[in-house]
């Protein structure tokens, strides 16, 4: 049981009884597939479920004038990407997956009803969702203060990191489906700079990235370029060390 | 009425140099351009805003086709 994807993400935040987990499995509705580039939350929507990403690869992003966007986070496996929906009402960003992806919806009635019965299952729901606040926070450090070299040398440890952490890593490698476009509307530069960057980290060996695969080749490097520090991701494991 | 005039300038970037073009407006620095090189992939050819000044400095970095295309950019920010 642990095994499943939405259970490895939460086990990262804290210990989970049998029941706790069943309760959690309990509310993941029958997933279905939803192809590449579709818009799955709107903006000032209000849904009445929250989503969880089971398989592929989502954002989530604000739409300005033009055709200009500003991504806020990459949706890995195992990521609920909307739960404020069930606690703010109105969504105040939008959600679209990047490639074909496999997602279920969890109803807000049967979150409640299971948060209220299940105060630890709640507890680590809860740290979840604040580490992604700590996640914008890294990211509104690393964008406001940061060269473009640094910014995608930090999106791209904070990938493999997030992946490797839920299993989807092989070796130094992850399967990465994030375009030049993508890499720019999340980190504020152009097309022509993300392009430019990742030349830049491939020329000091410390990334390949081809046919969607990012490998490592020079971790310590890379993290220290992206001023990377795994603490804001307050992994469990990692508390300690 | 403003004369837009072009002077050609070598451009670095991290990785290369590249050829490129200054942008006056009546005499005074607006932008620098460079002409994207293969390593740029289907963008190869193209113009780029690399910096930009004045009424422009408030513009997206963008890709332009041709150098004529980029003289109209600039001569809408300066109407």
């Amino acid at each position: 049981m642990d095994s499943h994807i939405v259970l490895r993400k939460l086990l990262l935040h804290g210990d989970l009884s049998t029941e706790e987990k069943n309760a959690f499995l309990s509310l993941i509705e029958t997933p279905r597939t939803v192809e590449a580039q579709r818009v799955m939350v709107e903006e000032e929507s209000a849904p009445q479920h929250s989503l969880v990403l089971l398989d592929g690869f989502a954002c989530r992003f604000k739409s300005l004038t033009g055709d200009r966007r500003q991504i806020l986070s990459f949706q890995i496996p195992g990521d609920i990407s909307d739960v404020h929906s069930y606690i703010l009402k109105v969504m105040d960003h939008s959600v679209m997956t990047l490639t074909q992806s496999i997602v279920a919806e969890m109803k807000h009635d049967r979150i409640r009803e299971v948060c209220e019965r299940f105060p630890n299952l709640t507890h680590v729901i809860w740290r979840d969702t604040m580490v992604e606040s700590a996640i914008f926070r890294e990211w509104l450090t690393t964008i406001g203060q940061l060269p473009a070299v640094s910014r995608v040398a930090h999106l791209l440890c904070e990938q493999y990191f997030r992946l490797k952490a839920v299993g989807r890593a092989s070796g130094n490698s992850v399967s990465l489906p994030l375009t030049q476009s993508d890499i720019a509307d999340a980190l504020g530069i152009s097309v022509v700079h993300a392009n430019r960057t990742l030349q830049e980290l491939r020329q000091m060996r410390l990334i390949e990235l081809r046919s969607r695969t990012l490998t490592i080749l020079d971790w310590e490097q890379l993290a220290k370029i992206g001023v990377f520090r795994q603490r804001y991701l307050h992994y469990r494991d990692h508390h300690h060390s | 009425v403003t004369t837009i005039t072009h002077s050609p300038v070598r451009v670095a970037t991290k990785t290369e140099i590249l050829d490129g073009e200054l942008f006056f407006v009546d005499g005074v620095l607006v932008a620098v351009a460079s002409k994207l090189s293969s390593s740029h992939n289907s963008e190869a050819g193209k113009w780029f805003t690399e910096a930009c000044f004045g009424q422009l400095e408030s513009t997206q970095k963008r890709l332009f086709d041709t150098l004529p295309d980029l003289t109209a950019f600039i001569a809408q920010h300066y109407a």
